[in-house]
């Protein structure tokens, strides 16, 4: 029973697992590959499995860049033999791959699952070269049909062939290939093709280290049109076009241009199916030749010479000639024509001492066209004067390269002179004693302290600031006594002065009276000198004593002033003057007249009376 | 008699006047020596001495004799053996007795500038600035020699307004008077002003590196840290301590051992 029961279950299980290989023999899950490809070339890798998975997973590929998958295709393949109808269902998983290094890759089974169980692929060794496989060998069938295609007019024939190198090629052309350092070159990418060209996987243009690359512009989409090269009919497409400045001399070399691009030809296993356009879409890598070029050291240069190759008209412009000092001047640079604009270094010039310079602002505005580049590169200086005077900072040169010629050409400037006025009414321009190139003094090192006075300290002992000293205030009290002393001497001196002066005053009447007597007694003797002296020393002195005047203040002016300060009319003033003009007159030039004696003491008695009875009151 | 008499006047006199050639020859040997000490000072200094010559400047000081110069030159080697505490303590003694002396503050300022901290100064009022800036023109003896000039011109002046017959000449003198008596009695304020900051001075420079505490004694807390040769002003004291005052006004109490008054 138990045997029985045993042997039982092992025919089932042995059923069982004939069923399971029988199922799995029905399924046939393989990879497989293009044998090479060249680096950074794009291949593919295809799983094929005949039932549909519900997964796939990718196996393991080390080293390699997957671009793109997995993408999916479906064929059917049904076959009636005999009366036997057989169904093939084939699901393509393809992967692109990219290496980026050569060496042997292996890209490991894919697992699929196909109704719950699940099948591992082979896997598959992918050799990476240096160089791209030419061969459009990684096929990919497509379904795609585009009944136009055999009018996209080209030389792909209808045969499915091999494409060579001989029908699609990229090459990059330059229009010389020997030239002066800083001259223009014009490189120009072009694809030639006689197939039905699909469009660009990848596009790896050359770098262009050695050079200053500029791209002209071309049109967005790539015109493909017939042109004759190598006495072949092509269909050409411009891919890029670069103007480019060698910044080095020597052997240059201009890298190959990489292009990965996608071509569709008839498949070639069409079968029936082929009538109908069954098109393969094969992806090939081509690859441009390098090409050397050969850049020249541009000859022995004038030392005005600042990089330009090229053809260049030069501009100079000036804002001011005549500023103020401390205010600021622009001066223009232009440099205008066609060139290795980028090239050319600020143009030197020897600026005066005397300004404060600032950096010039550069601007470039150019535009590159299949000539070249075109336009204008601007420097412009600002700068400051500080200090007065005429400056003539004479032409500036600017030589270049003319490429026309090859030779150096130079240009000038119309010389630049500055006038700089110390201010407004500066007529002479500061011409006094300026040392221009006069430097402030700075310290070199750090800053020390000075050195010890080591003449006299003007040393004193036990020293006690005089303010604080009790002799201090003694300096204030003894020219105070002094003062007190002094005023009250002065007091004294001025009281007894005034007594002096009031006896004078009061005996003032008496004494000119005696000398008016005395001048009588002189009229009756005709003596007239002494009358006429006696009669002056009588008024005079009169006026002297009545009126306080010291003998060296005593004019008529004085007496003039006093006499009316104290309100004695013009009359008697008038009078008194007129008497004493007369005495002195006569005293130096006498008269015969007796009269006139009479009249004038009579006169000077009346004056003496009338002022003594009016300057008592 | 008599001539005992004369004979004694005479040994008076010439005794008196022995005397007298040798008090001038004492003092004069003093100068001279005074002036050896300060020639060997400044020839040690010259040399790069500093410590010697130091020596011999503090000898000149111990003898009592000072001058603002003098204290320059012992801030100088100071400054030059590196004690910067002292060197500032002595520039400030000097500036007391010298405060328009240009290489004084200019060594002072150099000094400051080694100092580990630095108080900020707080803005001081215009008319206080005024004040300092017009106070430190001279030294106190020059301000109390002013102040008298300037006493005896304007008693000069009211005298001449007092006896002057002319009447520009009074009114001149009146006005001159006025404004003389003005600005002598400024200068006796300024003179007494600076002649107590040398006799009385309550500033003080810091000698040795220590703590500021809010109260005078060791327990309370600590408030902050005074660095050597900083200058403080000193508001009050309690036993041993100071309470010290900042520039930038901080206040408190640090023991008098770390000071030195000016």
């Amino acid at each position: 029973m138990k045997l029985r029961s045993m042997r039982k279950i092992i025919i089932t299980i042995l059923i069982f697992l004939i069923n399971l290989t029988v199922f799995a023999d029905g399924i046939k899950f393989t990879a497989n590959s293009a044998p090479k490809a060249g680096i950074g070339q794009n291949f593919q890798v295809q799983f094929t499995i005949n039932a549909k998975p519900n997964d796939i997973t990718l196996g393991n590929y080390d080293g390699l860049k997957l671009v793109n998958g997995p993408s999916t295709s479906t064929s059917q393949n049904i076959s009636i033999v005999n009366g036997n109808y057989t169904q093939e269902n084939r699901y393509t998983y393809t992967y692109i791959f990219q290496a980026s290094q050569t060496g042997i890759y292996t890209i490991g089974g894919a697992s699929a699952s196909v109704d719950g169980k699940t099948y591992t692929s082979n896997s598959v060794n992918v050799e990476i070269q240096q160089s791209a496989v030419q061969s459009g060998g990684n096929r990919r069938r497509s379904s795609n049909y585009d009944p136009w295609a055999n009018f996209n007019d080209n030389a792909a024939s209808s045969q499915p062939k091999e494409i060579t190198g001989e029908d699609l090629f990229v090459r990059v052309f330059v229009d010389k290939t020997n030239l002066y350092k800083g001259e223009s070159l014009i490189a120009t990418v072009k694809i030639y093709t006689k197939v039905d060209l699909v469009g660009f996987e990848d596009l790896k243009l050359p770098s262009f280290d050695d050079f200053y690359a500029e791209e002209i512009e071309t049109p967005g989409r790539i015109n493909l049109v017939r042109e004759n090269y190598n006495n072949q009919v092509y269909n050409a497409g411009l891919i890029k076009k670069y103007i480019l400045y060698p910044r080095v001399s020597g052997e240059l070399t201009i890298e190959p241009c990489i292009i990965d691009c996608q071509v569709r030809q008839p498949a070639q296993s069409g079968g029936i199916m082929g009538f109908f356009g069954y098109y393969e879409t094969a992806s090939k890598s081509l690859r441009s030749p390098e090409i050397k070029i050969t850049v020249k050291q541009l000859p022995q240069s004038p030392t005005s010479f600042s990089g330009a190759v090229g053809r260049f008209n030069f501009k100079l412009e000036q804002s001011e000639d005549t500023v103020l000092v401390n205010n600021a001047i622009t001066i223009k640079i232009n440099i205008s024509g066609s060139g290795n604009f980028n090239m050319i270094e600020t143009p030197k010039i020897t600026w005066p001492k005397e300004f404060e310079i600032y950096e010039p602002v550069a601007s470039q505005n150019t535009k590159v066209d299949a000539s070249g580049l075109n336009g204008t590169k601007t420097w412009e200086y600002t700068i400051i004067p500080r200090y007065p005077g005429i400056f003539k900072l004479g032409e500036i040169d600017f030589t270049y390269f003319d490429t026309g010629t090859k030779q150096y050409k130079t240009l000038s400037s119309p010389s630049i002179n500055i006038a700089v006025k110390k201010d407004k009414d500066d007529t002479d321009f500061g011409e006094t004693s300026y040392n221009y190139a006069q430097k402030s003094i700075d310290y070199i090192g750090e800053d020390d302290i000075r050195f010890i006075n080591f003449k006299s300290l003007n040393l004193s002992k036990n020293y006690i600031p005089i303010a604080l000293s009790p002799f201090y205030i003694w300096y204030f009290i003894l020219p105070f006594l002094l003062f007190v002393l002094i005023v009250l001497i002065l007091r004294k001196k001025i009281r007894e002065n005034a007594n002096i002066a009031k006896v004078k005053q009061r005996k003032a009447g008496k004494i000119s009276r005696k000398r008016l007597k005395k001048a009588r007694k002189y009229m009756r003797l005709n003596q007239k000198e002494a009358f006429y002296k006696e009669i002056i020393a009588a008024l005079w002195g009169y006026s002297s004593d009545k009126l306080s005047i010291s003998i060296s203040e005593l004019t008529k002016d004085r007496i003039e002033e006093i006499l009316l300060e104290k309100g004695i009319e013009n009359y008697t003033i008038i009078k008194l003057l007129e008497v004493i003009d007369k005495c002195e007159f006569a005293h130096f030039a006498p008269t015969n007249a007796e009269t006139e004696l009479t009249y004038i003491y009579k006169e000077a008695v009346e004056i003496i009376e009338d002022l003594e009875q009016k300057i008592k009151k | 008699m008599m001539i005992i008499k004369l004979m004694t006047n005479r040994i008076f006199k010439k005794l008196l006047l022995s005397g007298f050639i040798c008090m001038l020859t004492v003092i004069n040997i003093y100068a001279t020596d005074i002036n050896r000490l300060q020639d060997s000072a400044a020839n040690y200094y010259n040399n790069a001495h500093y410590s010697e010559a130091l020596v011999f400047y503090d000898s000149i000081y111990t003898l009592n004799y000072s001058s603002a110069d003098l204290f320059l030159n012992m801030g100088n080697c100071y400054y030059q053996i590196g004690d910067i505490p002292n060197s500032i303590y002595y520039y400030e003694l000097s500036l007391n007795l010298d405060p328009a002396n240009e290489n004084t503050n200019h060594n002072l300022n150099i000094a400051n500038t080694k100092i580990e901290t630095k108080a900020e100064e707080l803005p001081v009022a215009f008319y206080k600035r005024w004040f300092i800036s017009v106070i430190s023109i001279m030294s106190a003896d020059a301000w109390a020699y002013l102040s008298v000039c300037l006493f005896s011109l304007s008693l000069g002046m009211m005298a001449i307004y007092f006896f002057s017959l002319r009447l520009s000449l009074r009114k001149t003198g009146f006005i001159v008077a006025i404004i003389s008596l003005v600005f002598a009695s400024f200068s006796v304020v300024f003179s007494i002003n600076l002649a107590k900051k040398i006799s009385d001075n309550n500033n003080a420079i810091v000698f040795d590196k220590g703590l500021v505490k809010s109260s005078p004694n060791k327990e309370s807390n600590n408030l902050f840290e005074v660095s050597k040769g900083l200058k403080v002003e000193i508001t009050d004291s309690l036993n041993l301590w100071y309470n010290i005052k900042l520039s930038d006004g901080k206040q408190g109490w640090i023991e008098a051992e770390n000071l030195k008054r000016l």
